[in-house]
């Protein structure tokens, strides 16, 4: 007797529940609580698990939508690179600083200048100050320490050796005096300095590896 | 389905609206890049530049729209030249004047100066509005050409003075010397 053909309950029937339930009975008003139909609340290892899944999946999309695309992939050093000047030209950065203008405060080489470029146009600098600027006869940056901000009286010529006239600095205008006056070129060659050459305030000088020292204003009262 | 960090409180549509957000707002450092260095549009206020910007100023309210290249702007500057700078008594102030005399020139001032010839010192340019309202070099001085930030290539708006700015055809003014060409 050949065997009769049985079809497989795994293949059209995979469930194990019945096709056809009953409804639950409507649960008792007071018996509400406790037969819920609702799933159980997961447990808080099991929602932790799930989440971290989620940002991985995602995290995972993202690159990939990120580098898929040449176009994409170019967007993305775009935005990067005007992020970065962003912070290099807006917010706090490290320049690298060199001369013998500054001689006591900055060695001639090997030194660093944190410069914090949101005192750029002078917002916010006093006398004593150092500050980074563009040179006004030219195009390069210069490090100076503030003499004189507008309004104030200051000494036109080097003291001891040169004459005695004082002017006073004109609005929107600031004086800017090297360290070691014996060389550095500063207000004294090119007159006063606009604030809108000024770069920014310098909050530290650092040598890699070799010291750092916060830049503090001579001219505050020590506390 | 409720997205990550919002544990399915958050509506979605709060979520996918900071998304946007954020997406957009990291364009934001091109674009100040874009206006610093390459170009930017601006409306030109005040009558210093009358008649050839703002021509109608005491007429109406309309305002010139310009178009600014900010590549290298410090470079290749010419007598005539429609430039946008800091002012040097206001760094927060933007002025726009036309540059008269370049360094080593000697300009015959005009009156608030106090001397009748000004030599432009190195690095620096003599600037002058073309109108009479305007407060320029001959207030403050030759400007240091490391606060010019621009120069006006185009006017857009109104459309029947848009286009290039033909600024060689402004290079003459009567009383500057120029520097011999070493």
């Amino acid at each position: 007797m050949p065997p009769r053909f049985r079809p497989s309950p795994s293949i059209f029937n995979s469930s194990p529940r019945p096709l056809l339930t009953p409804k639950p009975p409507h649960p008792h008003p007071l018996n509400r609580r406790l037969t819920s139909n609702k799933p159980a609340k997961p447990l808080l290892t099991q929602r932790l698990h799930a989440l971290a899944q989620r940002i991985q999946l995602g995290a995972r999309a993202r690159t990939s939508r990120l580098l898929g695309h040449p176009l994409r992939a170019l967007a993305f050093a775009v935005k990067f690179l005007a992020f970065g000047h962003l912070v290099m030209e807006y917010g706090i950065w490290p320049r690298a600083v060199a001369g013998p203008s500054m001689l006591p405060t900055i060695a001639v080489a090997g030194s660093w200048a944190l410069i914090d470029f949101t005192h750029r146009f002078g917002r916010g600098v006093q006398v004593g100050d150092l500050v980074a600027y563009h040179i006004p006869i030219n195009t390069q940056s210069g490090l100076k320490r503030v003499l004189g901000m507008p309004g104030d009286y200051v000494l036109v010529d080097t003291p001891e050796t040169g004459g005695d006239t004082m002017i006073q600095v004109p609005p929107g205008h600031c004086w800017l005096i090297g360290d070691n006056l014996d060389a550095s070129r500063d207000s004294r060659l090119f007159g006063p300095v606009p604030l809108g050459l000024v770069r920014g305030k310098i909050l530290a000088i650092f040598q890699p590896f070799r010291s750092f020292e916060w830049v503090k204003n001579p001219m505050q009262p020590s506390s | 389905m409720a997205r990550w960090g919002s544990a399915g409180k958050t509506p979605r549509f709060l979520g996918q609206f900071s998304g946007y957000l954020f997406r957009y707002a990291t364009w934001l450092p091109v674009l100040i890049a874009f206006n610093s260095y390459v170009a930017q549009v601006t409306w030109i206020r005040g009558p210093s530049m009358y008649p050839f910007l703002n021509p109608h100023y005491n007429e109406s309210l309309r305002k010139d729209l310009c178009l600014v290249s900010k590549w290298s702007p410090h470079r290749n500057l010419e007598r005539g030249m429609i430039v946008v700078f800091r002012s040097p008594e206001n760094p927060h102030v933007t002025v726009v004047k036309r540059i008269v005399g370049l360094e080593g020139d000697v300009v015959r001032t005009k009156p608030p100066y106090p001397y009748e010839h000004a030599k432009v010192d190195v690095g620096h340019v003599w600037v002058e509005g073309d109108g009479d309202k305007t407060k320029d070099s001959n207030h403050y001085g030759p400007v240091s050409t490391g606060l010019i930030t621009g120069r006006i290539t185009h006017i857009l708006t109104p459309l029947e003075r848009a286009g290039r700015v033909r600024w060689w055809e402004h290079a003459e003014r009567e009383g500057v010397q120029e520097a011999q060409a070493s």
